[in-house]
């Protein structure tokens, strides 16, 4: 038997099931007659014979049926009559509809946005290929493995790593920023240039006109002279015009000695291609003329070698590196390759939140399907009649499973198909939210693995929410249904298990409103946080100048000074500082070691220690508590004074007045040596003297408890790199062109980065970012709870108070009253509220543990979970309220007329 | 005696057989089997074209539409190269299983 003629002989069935009718009743017909008229041959009238025909073979009508039974399409053939019921059913009641279809379209658009928000943040976000074997070299202190830190090599040192036998090829990357230069000004932008392998490498197509290609060569080679755009600058910039093609670019490094350089545009790359952290624009490696240039390696293993053995491999070449350029590495270090994925999820702590969002999408999803099947069962039961009627005329409970699981299909495809629409968009939110949270090659998108986690979900939530009333309707009682004269009968046992899934929705929406509740209030808190200093316009300037350039410590000086006098001279501008670190500082928690002469040694005392000028504290507004700050002659002369934070002062010295002692900072002193700062003339031992304690200023990152500092001149430990802090009167944003122009007249060589408002900084925080997107995701996934519960909730009242209408006619008419029914109809839900809300109220403290482990720094309070328990409590008697008061209004005489 | 009544699945291999002698209308193949058989078997009209349709289904045997003796549309069938296989096949099995059915019924109780 071949499969093939069954498959050909099924699809002429189905795509031509009239002629194939038509074709198997002429056949058969044919037979009819022929039998017919060798009875009349054998002496038996017309007539007789084409009765007795009919007789022995059957009518030729049931024949196509019989034909279609026979080849074997019979179940096709009634699935698909399900089908058409099933749709037919739904157009019917196009309220029960919607509400099972968009309660199933929420929940599923949900579970399949979280599914897509983690293929494209996780488990499939590079575009370029190979990037399972694609690594990233990292140094770490042995002493704290999960502390690790990138490095770059110099063009040398590449050409050493890029010859290791343990790599297939190595792709090499340098970032710099540039000023653009274009008829309505300057601009900054980010540019990365790639050397000449990067196209085999990456293989990823250009959007628009070429990407690099190998012919654009590496360093010392011809220079071709073209830049290739990334998509974000396209759109930004030429509005993703695609005759882009062919303009120029012209940039200029700021680096000493290079001009400006005109390059044509020569493409574009797709959305998802942002190597190098999402730069504006790449060009080959050949456009880099400078000698020192600091290159960051990407390494494609061998097939066959591990990240660990390659790690092995290339540890002693990275010891050799760092002996040429101590600056760069820790003192003592290993090497470890780690794929680029490792880069994102080592330090991302929403990846730490996600078992929870997962847990808090799959009791979404146990809610969304609870009220389908709240719904199906309320439906069902007034579809009693119905099933009775078809099992009494001989359909089997097989068969009217299967209708009825047909239709719930029908509604969770439905359901599936307005979820993934949703879903794209809610995918999309937590990139707009929180975009610096996650790799920058993360682009949500709809593709087959989406659609099919989505398709395999709703038919599991289907299956899952149909099979209990499909079970439960597929073996009617038969004669009982069909004797009753009414239609609609009340199952005590149809109301028990409606109950049930009630209070299953009320305890898991209350688990999903305190989680959210915790979130929510979680960052509320980190917004009221009380910082110590005001951001309000205070603009930092991030940049600095190349340390070759200025040599002595008095050169050093003098033009700081200069930047700092020209930047203040700007109308407008109120006050100027001068910083090595900026608030709300950085979360890393390890301080270098310090010593206060005259008491016992503490090898544990450690504390921030950051090189301030005087004025500094008057910009942040920072108070001075005790003591003072250093005179701005002294501060200039770099004298060994310091001033220290009041967190420092509760730590360190409690009960004696730290003013006037002497701090040891041999190691900081060291360090910074040896990373290249010139030390002050007075400054010569490491001894620095206390003079005043200023108040507490979030110091260790958002949200996080103020470390001690030791505040210093800037000029005891002068570094290459500067950041400016302005005051200024009124948005900050106005001023941006003018201080880099000001910067530009006043040091040739400063090269300027960035400037942001604190109040900017603030908000690209990590820590803010994370908590408003983690409360704004439980805050939707609660309200949708919320929602489907209340919607289940209202329609099971609704349904039991329309089977009790002549019930309640009844009792009106015998001198019930109206209070009496609305509190009938009141008193059996809320004990199902209540008890949900109780078992809601078990498992949030349950899980309470748990979600604090995984959401860092929310707070977890019992009023908290109480007060949500309360309102839960309160809304869902709110939500029973108006089908009971429709109860409460049934007119006795017109119910009583209708029977 | 009376009519004997076909077991499982030899009236498909009766089909195959009767086309196998040339193309035949359905009609025509109820008529030589019955002929052949000298009028001992009953086929049931049920079964008859539902065995048909199987055996279409198969790509045993294939339909077309033709002429009949009276001028009427009629719909011939023949055997497709999978059909010959098959008949042949079947053939062999039943003759074998035949054979076995014998020398068993026919045993006698000395000879074990």
């Amino acid at each position: 038997m071949s499969a093939f003629a069954t498959l050909r002989c099924w699809w002429k069935a189905i795509t031509h099931r009239s002629r194939t009718t038509r074709e198997v009743q002429e056949e058969f017909q044919f037979h009819v007659d022929a039998y017919a008229t060798d009875l009349t041959a054998h002496g038996m009238s017309p007539a007789e014979a084409q009765r007795q025909a009919r007789i022995g073979l059957g009518q030729p009508d049931v024949q196509g049926e019989k034909y279609r039974t026979a080849i074997g399409l019979r179940a096709w053939d009634e699935t698909w009559g399900d089908l058409r019921y099933g749709i037919r059913g739904l157009l019917r009641n196009p309220g029960f509809a919607a509400v099972t279809i968009l309660s199933l379209a929420l929940s599923i658009g949900m579970a399949t946005a979280m599914f897509s928000l983690v293929h494209a943040v996780l488990l499939d976000v590079y575009p370029y290929a190979d990037s399972d074997r694609t690594v990233n070299p990292i140094v770490f202190d042995p002493a704290h493995p999960n502390d690790w830190d990138w490095f770059v090599v110099t063009r040398a040192q590449f050409q050493t790593y890029r010859s290791s036998p343990m790599f297939e090829d190595v792709l090499g990357q340098a970032d710099f920023p540039v000023q653009l230069q274009q008829d309505d000004g300057e601009s900054q932008a980010q540019m990365v240039a790639l050397t000449a392998n990067a196209a085999p490498f990456l293989k990823v197509k250009p959007l628009i006109g070429r990407g690099l290609q190998p012919s654009d060569g590496d360093y010392g080679d011809p220079a071709p002279n073209i830049a290739v755009l990334g998509y974000k600058f396209w759109i930004k910039q030429f509005a993703g015009d695609a005759s882009v093609l062919g303009h120029k670019l012209t940039y200029a490094t700021g680096i000493p000695g290079q001009k400006a350089q005109t390059v044509t545009i020569v493409g574009v790359m797709p959305e998802r291609f942002t190597l190098g952290g999402l730069p504006d624009f790449y060009i080959p490696m050949s456009q880099v003329t400078f000698p020192n240039v600091h290159i960051i390696a990407f390494a494609k293993l061998k097939h066959g070698v591990t990240p660990e053995q390659a790690s092995v491999a290339v540890d002693s070449m990275v010891h050799q590196f760092a002996a040429q350029d101590k600056r760069i590495y820790p003192q003592s270090f290993q090497t470890r390759l780690q794929p680029l994925i490792k880069g994102f999820t080592d330090r991302s702590k929403f990846v730490r939140s996600l078992p929870i969002l997962f847990l808090a999408v799959a009791m979404l999803l146990l809610i969304g399907c609870a009220n389908c099947s709240i719904l199906l069962l309320a439906r069902g039961t007034t579809r009693t009649h119905e099933f009775a009627l078809r099992a009494a005329i001989g359909a089997s409970p097989f068969r009217l499973i299967r209708q009825l699981l047909v239709e719930c299909l029908v509604i969770s495809l439905l359901g599936s198909l307005l979820g993934v629409a949703l879903s794209y968009f809610l995918a999309r939110l937590p990139l707009q939210l929180a975009n610096n949270l996650f790799p920058s090659e993360s682009v949500v998108r709809v593709d087959v693995s989406v659609l099919a986690f989505s398709v395999l979900l709703a038919t599991a939530a289907g299956v899952l929410f149909g099979l209990w009333p499909a079970l439960r309707f597929s073996r009617p009682q038969i004669s009982q249904t069909l004797q009753k004269s009414s239609r609609r009968t009340a199952s005590r046992r149809g109301q028990a298990s409606l109950r049930r899934l009630i209070g299953c929705q009320i305890a898991l929406t209350l688990v999903l409103l305190t989680i959210a509740g915790a979130a929510v209030a979680g960052f509320i808190r980190l917004t009221r946080i009380h910082l110590g200093y005001n951001p309000t316009n205070v603009t930092a300037m991030f940049g600095g100048y190349m340390q070759e350039e200025v040599k002595t410590w008095a050169e050093r000086v003098a033009k700081n000074q200069r930047m700092r006098d020209a930047v203040a001279a700007i109308p407008g501008v109120v006050s100027v500082s001068m910083a090595s670190d900026l608030p709300p500082g950085s979360t890393d928690d390890r301080f270098p070691p310090f010593e206060i002469a005259g008491d016992p040694a503490n090898q544990t005392a450690t504390a921030r220690q950051s090189r301030v000028d005087a004025n500094f504290f008057s910009v942040l507004q920072i108070p001075l508590v005790a003591g003072r700050i250093w005179t701005e002659e002294e501060g200039h002369l770099g004298l060994p004074l310091a001033v220290v934070n009041q967190a420092f002062v509760r730590k360190y010295s409690p009960n004696r007045s730290i003013l006037g002692r002497t701090i040891r900072l041999t190691e900081i002193v060291q360090q910074a040596v040896s990373y290249g700062a010139l030390r002050s003339p007075a400054f010569a031992g490491a001894d620095i003297q206390v003079i005043g304690v200023t108040a507490d200023a979030v110091n260790g990152g958002l949200g996080r408890p103020v470390q001690p500092d030791i505040y210093i001149s800037i000029n005891t430990l002068v570094f290459g790199e500067a950041s400016l802090l302005l005051r200024t009167q009124g948005d900050p944003s106005q001023y941006t062109a003018t201080f880099r122009h000001t910067l530009h007249e006043a040091g040739a060589s400063y090269i300027f980065v960035n400037s942001y408002s604190l109040d900017q900084i603030l908000s690209r925080d990590e820590t803010w970012r994370r908590e408003r997107l983690t409360a704004s995701l439980f805050g939707i996934f609660a309200a949708a709870a919320l929602a489907l519960a209340l919607v289940g909730l209202y329609s099971v009242v609704a349904y039991l108070v329309a089977q009790r209408t002549q019930e309640f006619g009844i009792r009106l008419a015998l001198g019930a009253t109206r209070s009496h029914i609305l509190w009938l109809v009141l008193r059996s839900n809320i004990g199902v509220i209540v008890s949900g809300t109780t078992i809601g109220l078990i498992l949030s403290l349950l899980v309470r543990r748990e979600s604090q482990r995984w959401l860092e720094g929310t707070p977890q309070s019992t009023a908290l979970i109480l007060t949500a328990a309360a309102s839960l409590i309160v809304v869902s008697i709110i939500a029973c309220l108006s089908p009971a008061s429709r109860a409460a209004l049934t007119q006795p005489s017109e119910v009583l007329h209708a029977e | 005696m009376g009519r004997l009544e076909l077991p499982q699945g030899a009236l498909e291999m009766l089909i195959l057989k009767a086309i196998s002698l040339g193309s035949l209308h359905g009609y025509g193949i109820l008529l030589r089997i019955q002929q052949i058989s000298g009028e001992r078997l009953e086929i049931l009209q049920g079964s008859f074209y539902t065995a048909i349709y199987r055996l279409e289904r198969n790509g045993w045997i294939e339909g077309e539409w033709g002429e009949s003796e009276n001028n009427r549309r009629a719909k011939y069938y023949r055997l497709t190269a999978a059909g010959k296989r098959q008949l042949k096949e079947e053939a062999a099995k039943w003759s074998d299983m035949a054979d076995i059915i014998a020398s068993i019924l026919q045993t006698r109780a000395e000879e074990i």
